[in-house]
C-alpha cells in the first residue's frame, strides 16, 4: 500500500510490518492530514505487534505532519498496540531534534535515531 | 492599550542597531500566492537555508533552518490578510546568529491569539513538554487548529523569539517576528 502526500510518499510493507516514509512531508494544515491519518490507521488494522516506522529518509516533516503523528500515538496508546518503533538518521537534523517526541507522548514507542 | 504604540513580546532587538551583519537577504512574497501554491513556503524555507547552510556539506544547518523557517512562512502565509498584503522577509547573519524576520499584515483576531500564544509560551512558569503532551491530547477530541510549530521551535531548537505589533488601521496589525536562531558548533 503506498500513499502520496505532497511531496512525500509513505509506502506499508505488511510483510514485515514496515511503513517506510520518505521525502518531504509539509501539507497546509490538519485537514490537509486527514488523508496521512486514514491511512496510518488503515496500516495499523494489518499489523499484530509491532510496526516499524522508517523516517530516516523523510526530510521534512512541519510541526501540522508531527500534530497528526502524535495524534496517531495518542490513538494507539488508548487501545494499547501495536508497539512502535520509529527509525530515524542522525543526518536529518529535525529528526534529532524532535523524534522523541512521540516516545514522550508513550513509552511503548521506541525511537531510535543511528 | 495604546493604540498607537507599538506591542512587543520576546526577545525583540536584542542585537545592536549598529552592528553589522555578514550576510543579509531580504525577500517579498504574496500570502495569496502561498496559500494558493503551498509548496512555495518549503520552496522559499529551502533556498534560504541553502543561501545561509556554511558549506555544500553542511547538511545539519541546512535542515535546521529550513525546518525553522518553514514554520515561521507557513504561520504568516496563513495567517495574513490575503489581499493587497505582502510579507516581507529579511535575514541577517551575526558570526553564529542567524536573524530571520518576518513581517505581515493580519487581522485583530489573530493579533490576539498570537500576542497571548507568545506570553504563554515565554511564560517562565510554563512547562513547555508538558504543554505539548496535553496539547496533544486535546487535539486528539477534534481540535483542528495545528498551532504548535511555535511551541515545537521554542522546545527542540535553540533559538529566542519575540514580536511586535503595530496597529496601523481599523483592525489591522503589522506583525513583525523575529526568531534568532544559534547555530551550533557541528
Amino acid at each position: 500500500m503506498e500513499l502520496t502526500a505532497g511531496e512525500s510518499i509513505l509506502k506499508f510493507d505488511k510483510q514485515n510490518s514496515i511503513l517506510i516514509m520518505q521525502g518531504s512531508m509539509r501539507l497546509a494544515n490538519l485537514t490537509e492530514y486527514d488523508k496521512v491519518l486514514k491511512f496510518l490507521n488503515e496500516i495499523t488494522n494489518m499489523v499484530s505487534d509491532v510496526l516499524t516506522v522508517d523516517m530516516k529518509n523523510l526530510t521534512f516533516l512541519n510541526s501540522s505532519g508531527i500534530t497528526t503523528l502524535s495524534m496517531y500515538i495518542l490513538g494507539i496508546k488508548k487501545i494499547g498496540k501495536p508497539k512502535i518503533i520509529v527509525l530515524g538518521s542522525n543526518k536529518v537534523s529535525w529528526q534529532d531534534k524532535s523524534l522523541n517526541n512521540f516516545h514522550k507522548l508513550w513509552a511503548d514507542v521506541t525511537i531510535t535515531i543511528e | 492599550m495604546d493604540e498607537k504604540k507599538a506591542v512587543i513580546v520576546g526577545d525583540f532587538n536584542i542585537v545592536p542597531a549598529n552592528l553589522p551583519a555578514e550576510g543579509t537577504l531580504a525577500l517579498g512574497i504574496q500570502p495569496i500566492d502561498m496559500v494558493t501554491y503551498w509548496r512555495r513556503c518549503s520552496a522559499v524555507a529551502n533556498f534560504i537555508a541553502d543561501f545561509y547552510k556554511k558549506d555544500k556539506g553542511d547538511t545539519e544547518h541546512e535542515n535546521l533552518i529550513s525546518t525553522v523557517f518553514n514554520e515561521l512562512i507557513e504561520n504568516a502565509s496563513k495567517y495574513s490578510t490575503k489581499r493587497d498584503s505582502e510579507i516581507y522577509i529579511d535575514l541577517k547573519l551575526y558570526n553564529t546568529v542567524l536573524l530571520m524576520q518576518i513581517k505581515n499584515v493580519c487581522n485583530k483576531l489573530h493579533y490576539e491569539s498570537l500576542k497571548h500564544r507568545l506570553e504563554k509560551l515565554l511564560d517562565p512558569d510554563t512547562d513547555l513538554e508538558e504543554l505539548y503532551v496535553s496539547e496533544m491530547e486535546k487535539k486528539t477530541h477534534g481540535d483542528k487548529n495545528s498551532g504548535i510549530g511555535l511551541l515545537m521551535l521554542l522546545k527542540d531548537y535553540h533559538i529566542q523569539i519575540g514580536a511586535k505589533f503595530e496597529l496601523f488601521t481599523d483592525d489591522l496589525y503589522n506583525v513583525t517576528v523575529q526568531v534568532y536562531y544559534f547555530m551550533e558548533e557541528n
